[in-house]
């Protein structure tokens, strides 16, 4: 096909229509169905924009849940969820169209499905956030078996029952590592997070973070226990025992 | 130590969340939400799930008439219509469709062309002729000129138009020209882009 020469046009023939920036276009399906303006043309377009985005819509939830029937009920859930009050949710995007229509529509179905099931059987108990708060221990513990050198035997010093000396360093231990965690950029310290917390591997990590690749994600972490390491050092953290 | 994680009632909302997934927050918003994720189990469970399932959703199915449609409404509005080669499908996807019937998908309703032939030349006094894309369908006629800027535009329920004195016709210019079709159920189709030469 011939392609027009107009002067000024984008060297990749695109109309400018089409190359506005996103906040500028919402999906048609999405448009139609937000300016339909009576109960048939919005039936219509809400039909066609099940027909586009049902897979999708099925794929959030059932990732949201387990086990088929939970994410049949999801989806059912999801539905009702997006429609309701007269699309309210579909027009929050269309105020603030930054993300891409797909990735915004995967994180509202899920989480219209994740506050359902909290609504059913309520948020993590107590038992859980204590084991939540158990395994922040851990991954302290861990962490600081990475800062440090070797030398400090975290467990010895947990089993140590009324070892107050112990627990006097351990405890000194714990503030000079948080004031020195403190001292890192948002960005490092949800790395650290991720990665010593949520036990995330570094490929997972890249994706979530934005990092280039796992082996980026493993450089930075490797810089950052190193700088960690000499902070604890020049706060008279060191690898000896009491 | 680290503070405990804990709920927070000032979770990320699912802009937020859905916009930190796609790395289109500014560095500010950035810095706030790592903030946040650092410190908030809840958040930074729902962001690394969110965007697990992001990465492996299922493609969108194509749809007949996105982007030609959005064309002809364009045109009939006066702004620059689209270049003689490429159509936009989706924005908010970055999905490009080539406008030319040769490599429109398989699967995707078009509006049949009778006459011209797509590049062929045409009688002043000729007709645009379509086949018809069902009943109580209607019509959007866009002529463009060789610079694609559009020059006529309607509405129609017939399936041809003669060519409209307003395009100026004269011998031997050439034009470009698709229909777009809306049929009763609200699907629609084009020709895609078409053109020919006055003789």
């Amino acid at each position: 096909m011939e392609r027009a020469d107009v002067t000024g046009w984008p060297v990749n023939g695109l109309s400018p229509i089409f190359a506005r920036p996103m906040a500028e276009s919402l999906p048609i399906e999405l448009d139609r169905l937000l300016r339909a303006s009576d109960d048939v043309a919005r039936a219509k377009a809400w039909a066609v924009f099940l027909d586009t985005y049902s897979r999708l819509i099925l794929h959030a939830a059932r990732s949201a849940t387990t086990g088929y029937d939970d994410g049949m009920d999801a989806y059912a859930a999801a539905l009702d969820g997006i429609r309701a009050e007269d699309y309210r949710k579909l027009r929050g995007y269309s105020v603030d169209p930054r993300s891409k229509f797909t990735t915004w529509l995967v994180v509202v179905v899920r989480r219209i499905c994740l506050d359902k099931q909290r609504e059913l059987y309520g948020r993590a108990s107590s038992a859980e956030r204590n084991a939540g708060v158990v395994s922040d221990e851990r991954a302290a513990r861990r962490r600081l078996a990475n800062l440090t050198s070797a030398g400090i035997d975290l467990d010895s010093i947990e089993g140590m029952a009324g070892s107050a000396a112990d627990e006097v360093v351990r405890a000194e231990l714990c503030e000079a590592l948080e004031s020195s965690l403190n001292e890192l950029s948002e960005r490092d310290r949800l790395l650290l997070t991720l990665r010593f917390v949520d036990d995330l591997p570094a490929k997972r990590i890249a994706e979530v973070q934005g990092w280039p690749d796992h082996m980026a994600v493993y450089r930075r972490v490797n810089q950052l226990i190193a700088e960690l390491k000499t902070k604890l050092r020049a706060r008279g953290v060191d690898s000896s025992i009491p | 130590m680290k503070p405990e994680s804990t709920h927070t009632d000032e979770h990320l909302s699912e802009i937020d969340i859905a916009a930190y997934i796609d790395g289109v927050l500014s560095a500010e918003e950035r810095t706030r939400a790592d903030r946040h994720l650092s410190m908030c189990d809840e958040c930074r469970l729902e962001t690394v799930t969110s965007g697990d399932a992001v990465a492996s959703a299922p493609p969108i199915k194509p749809r007949s008439r996105s982007a030609s449609l959005w064309l002809g409404v364009a045109a009939a509005a006066g702004l620059v219509v689209v270049a003689a080669s490429t159509l936009t499908r989706n924005a908010a996807d970055r999905e490009i469709v080539r406008a030319d019937s040769t490599s429109l998908p398989m699967n995707r309703p078009t509006v049949a062309v009778v006459t011209p032939a797509d590049g062929a030349s045409l009688a002043r006094e000729g007709r645009l002729v379509w086949r018809s894309f069902g009943a109580d369908a209607t019509y959007r006629l866009t002529i463009a000129d060789e610079s694609a800027q559009p020059l006529y535009s309607a509405t129609i329920q017939d399936t041809s138009a003669a060519l409209p004195s307003s395009v100026q016709p004269s011998p031997g210019k050439k034009f470009f020209w698709y229909v777009d079709a809306i049929g009763s159920d609200g699907l629609t189709a084009s020709s895609g882009l078409k053109s020919f030469t006055v003789e």
